[in-house]
Parts: C-alpha cells; sequence; structure tokens
C-alpha cells in the first residue's frame, strides 16, 4: 500500500513545520510553495525568542518540534538582546535562513514543490480530495494542510491598505494567494483594525544595511539594535494602530526608530515615507529592502482566516488543517511554527482515525491555540493579535503563569504532561 | 461546479483597464466586477489598482487610423492579401501569433469592421501582411479599396492557448490548417521558427484555393507533409497515426469551428496534446461589451472570446 500523503500548501514558516511534524509522525509530505523560496514572511522577520516566544520555543523544542528553533538559534546574528519593551531576542539572520530550511527538510525527504501554485481544491462532501494547481493539473492527497497566511490577491492591498508595495510576496511575480478554504466552501474570518476597518499592515519594514552611515552599521553590528529618537512634531501615535503586531505597538516605537540587525536593517514600522525617514542623521541615503516601495506601505494581512478548532482542524472539512496566520490572528514565526508543527503532527492522527491532539493549556503553546480561538469569536476580539512577544497575550501568560525561561522547570511541566517528543514519535 | 477564473488577454497591457472596469464586469478582477472577494488568478500588476491609479477611469481605447496599402495582391479565387503601413508600435505589438486588427473601407461606417489576422510584420520597415477572403458583407466592402484603409488595433486573442505556445521550444510542431487560417498560422509558424522548432504542416486549401505555405518552401525547418481535404475522413485517421508516431510538443488546428471541434472530438491521439486552437468565432468589436464573439464555458457562464483566453476542456 502507497505511504498516505499529506500535502501541505504554503512553504512559510508554519508548512515548514508542519512538513517536519508530519513526516516524522510517519507520512508522505509535500509542500506546494507559490514562489522560488520557502519560508515566505520569514525571508524578512527574524525577531525569535522575545519575551513569551522564549518560552513556547522551549516548549515546542520538549514537544519535538526542534528542528527550526535551532536553526534559528544557529543563524542568530544576535542572542539575549533587549530593545524597548523586549526582553532576550535572538535574531536570526534573513539573508542565510532560507536555504538552510530547505536542506533540514530535504534531508528527511519533504517533497517541496516551488512556483507551484494552488488555485483550487476539489471536494467531495466534507472532504477534500485534491488540489488544483495554476496549470489545473490535478494532485491527489489524503489529508491536506494550509498554511497559505492571510495576505489575498493583490487587490486587497489596494482595498485595505496603500496599494502593493512589492512586499517579499512577490504576487505580480508568483500570482496570488488563493484562500483554500474559501474556495472549499467555508467562510474565511477578517481580521480589524481599531477603527472597524479589515486587515493590518505588517508592522516592520527592512532597510538596506549598506545603504545607512557606517556609525549605524558599526553599532548595529555590535549591539543588534539601534535607537533614534523622533523629533516631536514627527511623532505619529496613530500609525500604532494600523499595525499587525501590537506587540511593537508600544509608545516607544512611535517616538523612536528603531532599528535591529537581522542581516537588513528591520525598521519597526510598517512602513515610513522615503523623505522623512532621510532626514535622520545617518539615515540619509537610506532605501528599503523590503517592502521594496515601504515609503508608502506594506502588505495587509488578515484577510483570511479559517474557522477551526484547538487542535487545527478547520471546520466543516474532515480533513483540512491549518496553521501560522491562516489559523487566528498570530504574529510571528515562533506562532507559524508552535502552530504548524500541531497541524503537521495531527494530520497523521487524522490519518489513522486517531483522536487529534490538543496541546494542554497549562502549556503556552496550548493556551494561545484555545485562547486565540475563544476571543476570535467577539467583536474586540478581531481587533486584538495574538502572540507571545507582547500585547495583551503577553500579559496574559504572566498573570497565568505560563511565562518562564527555566528549561529545566519547563521540561519537568511537560514530562508530567507526559508529552515529551510527542512530535517524535511515528505514528504510522 | 468548478469555477473559471478568466485571464484577459489585455490584462496588463496598455489598454487595460478598459470600459469592462468602468463597468465593473472585468473579465480578470473580482473587485472589478463589484464582488467584495478579492479573487482573480492574474499575475502581474494588480488590475483594481491601476483602475483606482488612473482615478477610476479606463486607458484611452484603441481608436481608428488610416494605414496606407503599400501593396494589395490576389490569389487563389478570392483571397486578397495587403500589405500596410502603420505606426512602428503597431507593427511590434502585432507581432504576437494570434494578433488581429479590425479594418473596414474608410467611406464605411463601424459596421463594416471586419476582424482580421495579421500573417505576418515588418517590424524595420514597419509593416504588416494581412489576407482576406472574400465573402461576405464586411470583406466585400474591402475588396477594391486601393490607396489606404481604416485599421484598429492591436488586439491579441485570435488564438486559444497562447500559454502552451509560449512554453514550446526545441521541439517539434505540427500545424494543420483550412483556408484562410493559413495565414494566423504563418504568423505562429514564424514564432515557432524564431524558437528553434522543427515543424511538420498538413494543410487544406479549402475555398481558399491557395497554398499560403509556399513562402516556406526551400525553408528546412518547415515541412509539408500533407496537403489535403480535412474532410475526408481517411485524412483523419492519417493525422491521428502522424501524431501517434511523433512525439509533437504542440499541435495548432486551425479552421472553422464546426471543423476543429470535429477535429478535436475525432482524433483519439489530439487527447492530452498541447493544443493551440483558432478563434473562429464571429468577433464583432473586440472589447467584449457586443457580445457577438460569446460562447458558455461547462457552467454556462457566458465568455467574451475577443479578449478571454480559454482552454478547450472547459467549455
Amino acid at each position: 500500500m502507497p505511504k498516505p500523503k499529506v500535502i501541505i500548501i504554503g512553504g512559510g514558516w508554519a508548512g515548514c513545520a508542519a512538513a517536519l511534524t508530519a513526516k516524522k509522525a510517519g507520512a508522505e509530505v509535500s509542500i506546494f510553495e507559490r514562489t522560488d523560496m520557502l519560508l515566505g514572511l520569514g525571508n524578512v522577520g527574524g525577531i525569535m525568542r522575545n519575551n513569551g516566544r522564549y518560552t513556547a520555543a522551549e516548549e515546542s523544542i520538549l514537544l519535538g518540534a526542534n528542528e527550526l528553533f535551532q536553526l534559528c538559534d544557529k543563524y542568530s546574528r544576535h542572542k539575549g538582546i533587549d530593545f524597548p519593551g523586549h526582553k532576550h531576542a535572538n535574531l536570526y539572520d534573513v539573508t542565510s535562513i532560507e536555504p538552510n530550511v530547505k536542506k533540514i527538510l530535504e534531508d528527511i525527504g519533504v517533497q517541496i514543490y516551488l512556483q507551484h501554485r494552488i488555485i483550487d481544491v476539489v471536494k467531495n462532501n466534507s472532504k477534500i480530495t485534491a488540489i488544483i494547481l495554476e496549470d489545473e493539473s490535478i494532485i491527489e492527497g489524503d489529508v491536506f494542510i494550509e498554511t497559505t497566511g492571510s495576505t489575498g490577491p493583490m487587490g486587497n492591498c489596494l482595498k485595505y491598505g496603500n496599494g502593493c508595495a512589492m512586499c517579499i510576496l512577490r504576487c505580480p511575480s508568483f500570482g496570488p494567494r488563493v484562500s483554500l478554504t474559501h474556495k472549499a466552501g467555508i467562510d474565511d474570518i477578517l481580521g480589524q483594525r481599531a477603527n472597524g476597518s479589515f486587515g493590518a499592515f505588517s508592522g516592520s519594514c527592512k532597510l538596506n544595511k549598506d545603504s545607512l552611515s557606517q556609525d549605524i552599521i558599526d553599532e548595529l553590528n555590535e549591539k543588534g539594535v539601534v535607537i533614534i529618537p523622533v523629533p516631536k512634531e514627527e511623532i505619529n501615535m496613530d500609525k500604532l494602530n494600523v499595525k499587525v503586531c501590537q506587540q511593537y505597538a508600544l509608545k516607544d516605537f512611535a517616538e523612536n526608530l528603531i532599528l535591529l540587525d537581522t542581516g537588513h536593517a528591520k525598521l519597526m514600522a510598517p512602513f515610513y515615507p522615503l523623505d522623512k525617514l532621510r532626514e535622520f542623521k545617518g539615515l540619509e541615503n537610506a532605501r528599503f529592502e523590503d517592502p521594496y516601495a515601504g515609503g508608502i506601505g506594506n502588505s495587509v494581512r488578515y484577510l483570511s482566516i479559517a474557522p477551526r478548532n484547538n487542535s487545527m482542524k478547520v471546520s466543516g472539512l474532515e480533513n483540512l488543517l491549518c496553521g501560522g496566520e491562516k489559523a487566528g490572528l498570530f504574529v510571528g514565526h515562533t506562532e507559524a511554527i508552535v502552530t504548524g508543527s500541531l497541524a503537521g503532527h495531527n494530520s497523521v492522527r487524522i490519518l489513522l482515525g486517531m483522536p487529534l491532539l490538543e496541546l494542554p493549556r497549562n502549556l503556552a503553546s496550548g493556551d494561545i491555540i484555545a485562547y486565540a480561538n475563544k476571543e476570535i469569536l467577539k467583536e474586540e476580539g478581531l481587533k486584538r493579535r495574538y502572540t507571545f512577544a507582547g500585547g495583551d497575550y503577553f500579559e496574559r501568560m504572566k498573570k497565568m503563569d505560563l511565562y518562564s525561561t527555566d528549561t529545566e522547570e519547563l521540561k519537568s511541566k511537560v514530562e508530567r504532561l507526559n508529552l515529551l517528543n510527542i512530535y517524535n514519535e511515528r505514528l504510522l | 461546479m468548478k469555477n473559471y477564473r478568466w485571464q484577459c488577454i489585455d490584462a496588463g497591457s496598455d489598454y487595460c483597464p478598459c470600459y469592462l472596469a468602468e463597468t465593473m464586469d472585468c473579465i480578470t478582477c473580482s473587485h472589478l466586477q463589484g464582488k467584495e472577494f478579492c479573487d482573480c488568478n492574474w499575475r502581474g500588476v494588480c488590475i483594481y489598482q491601476a483602475f483606482a491609479f488612473e482615478g477610476d477611469k479606463k486607458k484611452v481605447p484603441r481608436e481608428d487610423m488610416e494605414a496606407l496599402i503599400v501593396k494589395k495582391e490576389e490569389h487563389g479565387s478570392n483571397i486578397t492579401i495587403f500589405t500596410l503601413k502603420v505606426p512602428h508600435y503597431m507593427a511590434r505589438q502585432l507581432s504576437q501569433p494570434g494578433s488581429y486588427i479590425f479594418v473596414r473601407n474608410k467611406k464605411l461606417n463601424q459596421y463594416f469592421d471586419a476582424p482580421i489576422s495579421i500573417m505576418s510584420t515588418d517590424i524595420r520597415k514597419d509593416l504588416i501582411k494581412i489576407a482576406i477572403e472574400i465573402h461576405g458583407i464586411k470583406t466585400k466592402s474591402i475588396k477594391d479599396v486601393n490607396d489606404s484603409i481604416l485599421i484598429r488595433g492591436p488586439y491579441w486573442n485570435g488564438i486559444f492557448g497562447l500559454e502552451y505556445l509560449k512554453q514550446t521550444k526545441d521541439s517539434n510542431s505540427l500545424i494543420i490548417a483550412r483556408g484562410i487560417a493559413q495565414a494566423p498560422a504563418m504568423l505562429l509558424i514564424n514564432y515557432l521558427l524564431n524558437n528553434n522548432n522543427q515543424i511538420d504542416v498538413i494543410i487544406d486549401e479549402g475555398s481558399s484555393n491557395y497554398n499560403f505555405m509556399k513562402e516556406f518552401y526551400g525553408n528546412e525547418n518547415v515541412n509539408i507533409v500533407k496537403e489535403c481535404d480535412l474532410y475526408d475522413l481517411e485524412v483523419i485517421d492519417y493525422i491521428d497515426k502522424k501524431i501517434a508516431l511523433k512525439n509533437y510538443s504542440l499541435i495548432f488546428v486551425g479552421a472553422s469551428n464546426f471543423l476543429q471541434n470535429k477535429l478535436l472530438n475525432n482524433i483519439e491521439s489530439l487527447k492530452n496534446k498541447k493544443i493551440v486552437t483558432l478563434n473562429s468565432n464571429e468577433i464583432c468589436c473586440g472589447e467584449g461589451i457586443c457580445g457577438a464573439c460569446t460562447v458558455h464555458d461547462v457552467n454556462g457562464i457566458p465568455i467574451r472570446t475577443c479578449k478571454t483566453q480559454i482552454r478547450d476542456k472547459s467549455l
């Protein structure tokens, strides 16, 4: 009998994490990615282990989803740095991580199909039987995991943002992302901003490091972070409301330009008019690296979130799971890997008809998945974002005593829950 | 039911967004069809964005222009070939296989616009060649024109399966064409030759009584394998065997809709091949407005074929 096939649509952090756990649990795994690179927004992000993400990273490693976190640690340009509102962050090098993630997946035997854009699904009652590629060829599978993110085609970036800003998603070149849950007849959930409008801007952009002054380059290389105060008349608090990343929607981020060294100089603002930016000392020649038109806007996200249960299974479909932003108003790589890993593991449980794994709520990873799912049903909840790194959820982590940087303590907790290395168990 | 998202040949061109965006009937963009959900299949600059950037207005549409007739040749029983002098951009934009223009006698009004395929272009001299089979109301009105003619263009959707054509390099192709369909086949053959393909040709002069392929005599990459009557059942058998025996990457079938369908339905070895067909529908305005060229997909959705690239299996 041929091995049952798990098909993952979307090769970002969530999809890669799902591929690893599904493969380790024993399935035949393929990833279909629209662009020519894995990692999606992971190619321009880079912040790991800040605040509660430290706890979540350690939990995942203990659960057996260790590879990607360890790789991010290994490729960190800076470790354990602090910047306003954030402690002990690692900044991985966005210019070198992607080929290494690809290698891990290839080595374990995951089939990777780059530049394979999926445009539709074939459904039989409440079961997906196949996906349809851009060239209309049909790929059959047994269980499917959608990790396509939540940014729709380019029209969304105009309708809810300032138009295409030429971000790393590169839709004009690789074609628009398609919401497969929508194609399968499931109503997507849309995130909102404080004023009720839909979607949210990606929260940061990248400057080309070489375009900055030598002083700034040196400081970035040495400390990982540079903080430049914004002149009083230029401070724009409104900008904080349009951002995806609540953890960075702090007063400090409006009053200061905060640059982080992730290979590029990550600018902690959704966008910044270039002429204003160039008024800062040391930024006279600055230019954007991502999005290329970071002076006018950024990608708009949270436009197609799938309704799901706490095992990451999409409601209303028997064999579709989801992870990453597709699975909720989550922000960040850590959140994508946490949700993706669970979806990957559960894909094999669906194949076997086993009860699906839910992470217990006394782990931050389990709590965020369940909490975000409950909050999204409320109108106010649609305006919030859920991340271990800050905002309301990090406050909750601290209040519920879920935040810890003590690996031993976390280990004994995971052991007590009988979940140590569960993702490494071969089920099939 | 599978929903097809159609691609407009004009998307991303100098003529996009067009009238259809203004009336919220865009072929490609769901927002410009009045839908809330962003759901296109277009790779290129967002049409909705282009429309908003133009101030919610279409770009300047194609207009009639007068083209000098440089040469007029009469062949067979009813074929007239015109060589026309056109602006440089027009010659360049009409070089893509499937290009067509509207032509009419300048003394007559728009009802007489006849859609005519481009047969060849010379972008150094800014010349285009078109072949007209004189047999209906519109073409008869052109027959006696000698000095200049009104043209409107460029239009591009004269063939379906352009995507396959663009993928075909360094391989073998088979061209099957009847009558006046030999004219668009010539532009296509030249495109294939430029991409290092070997070409076998099966022609049927049909009612034109003219062999357009003479031009390729002596070209070692073009092999005219058969001259025949494509309605002959034995010919269907011949083509079937020919395709089964030789590894063709692309097959062009150019004829009337009736004959194209007959060949596509009866030649077993054509199934699963990359097929390019001629758009033989009754094109009338070229802008997706009048509806004369409409066909319906498997779901009964009307498609304006003057602008929409379609695939046979969706019909």
